[in-house]
């Protein structure tokens, strides 16, 4: 099949499914169809990441629709990545819906929206139609085709601000460069302020994640993996990708790293005095993002590897806690450990990766931070044990076996996914980074994660086992503000006002006419 | 001897403007084509015996009307109120006309020209009865007319049609044409053929010239387009003069025609008409006045005069759809003419009238909607550039969709396809108005970068402002359906409309 139909094949089968679970006749079987469109679709575009040759980026052009801004898609390591663990996710939310009894709605062509538009976002050609689509999948998850709606308002116009972000940069690098397609975007289109502007949208993204209600117990919640962390993880790379010609300089560095790490200490914090599993799971989860952040714009091979590991492996780990395995389910275990920073945790291996880049004076500032991060991550984890009873429930223990196979045996998550992202960030040396099939090597240290990772799976079961109520019984009471609740204020004594307004406007024309 | 004609006809100006205005019925009648004949004479000696050609539409039109009812006796505050507003126009016109000649015109007869056009704006604004309003109409259109084309030496059929349009807003339609919707939707679809196919860049009759640039064909499509779409009934004869002011290359005759088309679509809100002749007047006596005045000066006058205008006749509470549609398009092909040197100033003015609309938003009540949209769309005007201009008529196409889908949710599968239309999401071409009018902005100045941020992220905010809509009623009209389709298919491509308007 040509390219150009090949790429457009993934939103095709979502879009398609989409509209069959609006028909009548098939509603009631839909369940079925939309898990095996949305994995279809998952391996068409695994498939066209494995056609693409290392580094390889095609940028496919449909239609000039907008001035400066081609409908168009991008075809490279980091997108085809993305899109795969994306809609790999969404499938397995899909299967534990099925699954789930405690919902009656049929919540399928949102869903399958949802999908195809977070995949709109992962895979656009340029900044603006990258806007588009976040406002596409905003619509998308919400549902909300009437604006004045009251569900989800404060999270929609959240999103909706801090999109505007991304719509300033996209024009800047129009003014500059002509275009805001990342094909032909010179190095120096977009300036730093633009560049952090960029870094916007994510931080709305991952506030929500944080601060949205939790969803009922027994349900499965489908946005905050796929429409929230996947495209959110999916900029931070593409704006790396952007600022990969042209670094962003020591202060801007500093700062960032700063704060991205403080907000992570701050999330696991509050994290570890969480009452319930599900806003443990939504705090480590923005943490994990923080710390994506952080690593980022360190901006060396090594700490780009680690990245877009951290970020792929988010989007798994964020899936799991969604589907909200139930207490003592070995899922509800490992999907515990894997939001942690440290072995068995998936995470460890990208902020190992970031911190071997480092050597002397540099690795202490690098590394005492992301050590003190990953101990009060570790502490928050230590505060939800679960002790899991055996027997196997499909899909959440076969998603959770998954993410302990990615951990211990991470070689072919690094081959097919992570190293294809990474050099399309930036140029990866093949001496950077040494993956086999039992661990790392980089920075002339070796890594045994499988070693490592059972030995580390053992003495967390035996703290569990042994200690968890002391753990358990410390309380830091620690709690962060619900978002508020936006209503209509009442309108002001507008007469006042209305008039000086006017006097204002007639005397500001006076004056330009005068000078 | 021309001295004596010019004092001769003034007199005879002044016997008319006190008849009209202290009698009624016949005495004011003959008054009033007294006024008429002397500001003809005026013109004679300034640009010769055509100017016997405008008086035809105004005289005729007035005769025509009779002398109208006998006028009540007013009480003492309207009567006040009546004489304190002819008394200041009347004195600022004279004032106006000694202080800023026109050409050789000598000051006795500027002075009749200038309160032609006071005494029909003061009608316009404090109308005794409707045959004072209809004379004031014309007046205020003819005099203002004859003021603006005084400097541009024209022909006859130019000064024909200034007066003819000054007429335009008597004639007596009462009811929509048959077949009106259908000759609508042909002119609309006439257009596009011709802008698909091209056209000469241009046509002209003895001196007339209109311009056929793909963006004024563009903007004639969508005002036919606006007309079949709102049904404004009788009213759709504005899309007349609305044609001509689009069409036209002469100054003059397009302030007329806008005039024209105002005064025909007015409603009948006291505030809204008096802005809406407020912004008429500001208009045409910037552009007068800026006449004897040094270039520099000048410009910033015209300028102010074009912003201010374009608020004033955009502002009003319960402007129809097609009433805020016209003046939108004036001030497209006014600032599609707008030498370079002058777009930094109308930028500065532009954004300062955004703010002014942004600031409306959030302490008025009532249609916050088209308010930022008005925002965004002087905003997207102003930058003078491609994008810009398509930002603007996106955002004329969604005030067309507010319109035509405003009654009734529809029902069943289309009320979502209707919601989404009316909607800020992508697709629609609210959706993508607003955001080529942010790019616009930002890929032209800081200020109007900022200008336009703020009034998106107000626009973001206003459905929470706004109330809720009314309960699903009965189904939309089928066309209000075609209109919410066919902008749902725009706002998805954009750029083919840009590629249509040569943009």
């Amino acid at each position: 099949m040509h390219l150009a139909y090949q790429a457009l094949f993934p939103f095709a089968v979502l879009v398609g499914a989409a509209g069959l679970s609006s028909l009548p006749d098939l509603r009631q079987r839909v369940g079925a169809i939309a898990p095996a469109a949305t994995g279809i679709a998952a391996l068409s575009a695994l498939v066209l990441l494995l056609e693409l040759k290392p580094s390889e980026r095609v940028d496919l052009v449909y239609l000039r629709a907008f001035p400066g801004a081609d409908l168009a898609l991008r075809l490279d390591g980091l997108s085809l990545a993305f899109a795969a663990v994306l809609l790999a996710s969404a499938t397995g939310l899909m299967l534990a819906r099925l699954r789930a009894t405690g919902d009656r709605r049929n919540p399928w062509r949102r869903w399958l929206l949802a999908a195809a538009a977070a995949l709109g976002v992962v895979m656009a050609g340029n900044l603006l139609l990258t806007y588009i689509a976040l406002q596409v999948l905003t619509l998308a998850w919400s549902g909300a085709v009437n604006e004045t709606a009251p569900r989800t308002r404060t999270l929609r116009l959240v999103q909706q601000a801090g999109d505007l972000a991304l719509l300033i940069a996209a024009g800047s690098a129009i003014r500059s460069a002509g275009t805001s397609a990342f094909a032909g975007m010179p190095a120096d289109a977009i300036g730093p302020l633009y560049l952090l502007l960029l870094l916007v949208p994510v931080a709305t993204r991952v506030a929500t994640v944080v601060l949205a209600p939790p969803a009922p117990r027994g349900t499965v919640a489908f946005v905050p993996a796929v429409a929230w962390v996947a495209p959110a993880a999916a900029l931070v790379l593409r704006v790396l990708s952007l600022a990969a010609g042209r670094p962003f300089n020591r202060p801007v560095q500093v700062a960032v790293f700063s704060a991205a790490l403080l907000a992570a200490a701050g999330l696991s914090l509050w994290a570890a005095s969480a009452q319930s599993w599900q806003r443990f799971a939504t705090a480590m989860v923005g943490a994990q993002a923080a710390v994506i952040v952080a690593l980022g714009v360190l901006q060396n091979p090594l700490a780009t590897v680690g990245c877009a590991w951290l970020a792929l492996q988010l989007v798994l780990v964020a899936g799991l806690a969604s589907i909200q395995p139930s207490e003592e389910s070995a899922a509800r275990g490992i999907a515990t450990l894997s939001l942690g920073l440290i072995p068995p945790a998936s995470a460890c291996a990208g902020i190992l990766l970031a911190a071997a880049s480092f050597s002397g004076s540099r690795l202490l500032a690098v590394g005492i931070p992301l050590a003190l991060v990953a101990g009060l991550a570790t502490l928050a984890v230590a505060r939800h044990p679960t002790l899991p009873r055996w027997g196997f429930r499909w899909p959440g223990d076969g998603w959770a076996v998954l993410m302990l196979g990615l951990a211990l045996l991470p070689a072919p998550f690094a081959w097919g996914l992570v190293l294809p992202t990474a050099r399309t960030v930036r140029s990866i040396p093949a001496s950077t980074v040494g993956i086999d099939w039992f661990g790392l090597v980089a920075g002339g240290l070796r890594w045994p994660t499988l070693l490592v990772g059972i030995a580390a799976l053992a003495v967390w079961a035996g703290l569990a086992r042994v200690s968890a109520r002391a753990f358990t019984g410390f309380h830091l009471g620690l709690a962060l503000p619900a978002l508020p609740r936006l209503t209509r204020p009442a309108p002001p004594d507008t007469i006042p006002w209305l008039t000086v307004t006017w006097v204002a406007y007639a005397i500001l024309l006076l004056i330009m006419v005068q000078r | 001897m021309s001295t004596l004609i010019a004092w001769g006809l003034l007199a005879l100006f002044a016997a008319g403007f006190a008849a009209s205005i202290l009698r009624d019925r016949w005495v004011r009648l003959i008054g009033v084509l007294a006024m008429v004949g002397a500001a003809t004479g005026a013109l004679w000696t300034a640009v010769g015996p055509v100017a016997g050609l405008w008086a035809l539409g105004p005289g005729l039109v007035i005769a025509v009307a009779g002398p109208g009812p006998a006028g009540a006796r007013l009480v003492f505050d309207p009567l006040v109120r009546r004489a304190a507003v002819i008394g200041f126009l009347a004195a600022a016109a004279t004032l106006a006309a000694l202080k800023f000649p026109i050409g050789d015109l000598g000051r006795p007869l500027a002075v009749i020209l200038w309160n032609l056009g006071a005494l029909g704006v003061s009608w316009t604004l404090l109308a005794q009865d409707a045959q004072e309003t209809l004379s004031g109409t014309v007046l205020a259109i003819a005099g203002g007319a004859a003021l603006l084309f005084l400097g541009s030496a024209p022909g006859g059929l130019t000064v024909l049609l200034a007066g003819a349009l000054a007429a335009v807003p008597a004639l007596p339609v009462r009811r929509k044409m048959p077949g009106q919707e259908y000759v609508l939707a042909a002119g609309a679809g006439l257009t596009v053929l011709l802008l698909v196919f091209g056209a000469p860049s241009g046509a002209g009759v003895g001196d007339l010239t209109v311009s056929l640039r793909p963006p004024a064909l563009l903007a004639l499509a969508v005002l036919w387009l606006a007309a079949w779409a709102l049904q404004p009934g009788a009213r759709a004869l504005a899309v007349l003069p609305a044609t001509v002011m689009l069409l036209t290359t002469s100054p003059a005759l397009r302030w007329a025609a806008l005039a024209a088309s105002v005064a025909l679509l007015q409603e009948p809100e006291e505030r809204d008409r008096r802005l809406a002749w407020a912004g008429l007047t500001l208009l045409a006596t910037s552009v007068v006045l800026a006449g004897p005045l040094d270039p520099a000066p000048r410009l910033r006058l015209i300028l102010a005069g074009l912003a201010g205008g374009w608020l004033l006749l955009a502002a009003g509470r319960r402007s129809s759809g097609l009433q805020a549609i016209v003046p939108t398009l004036f001030l497209l092909m006014q600032t599609s003419s707008l030498a370079s040197g002058a777009g930094g100033r109308f930028q500065l003015l532009a954004a300062a009238t955004a703010a002014f609309l942004f600031v409306l938003l959030l302490i008025e009540p009532g249609d916050r909607r088209r308010r930022g949209s008005a925002g965004l769309t002087i905003v997207a005007l102003a930058t003078l550039t491609p994008t810009g201009t398509l930002a603007a008529i996106l955002l004329v196409l969604d005030t067309i969709l507010m319109g035509a889908t405003a009654d009734g949710s529809g029902a069943g599968d289309w009320r979502q396809l209707r919601t989404l239309a009316r909607s800020g999401w992508p697709p629609t071409v609210a959706f993508a108005g607003r955001a080529l009018a942010v790019l616009a902005a930002i890929e032209t100045s800081t200020l109007l970068a900022v200008v336009s941020l703020a009034l998106l992220l107000a626009l973001l905010v206003v459905p929470l402002l706004e109330p809720p809509p009314a309960p699903a009623g009965a189904p939309a009209p089928r066309r209000g359906l075609l209109i919410a389709a066919a902008s749902l298919a725009i706002g998805l491509v954009p750029g083919w409309l840009g590629r249509l308007g040569h943009l």
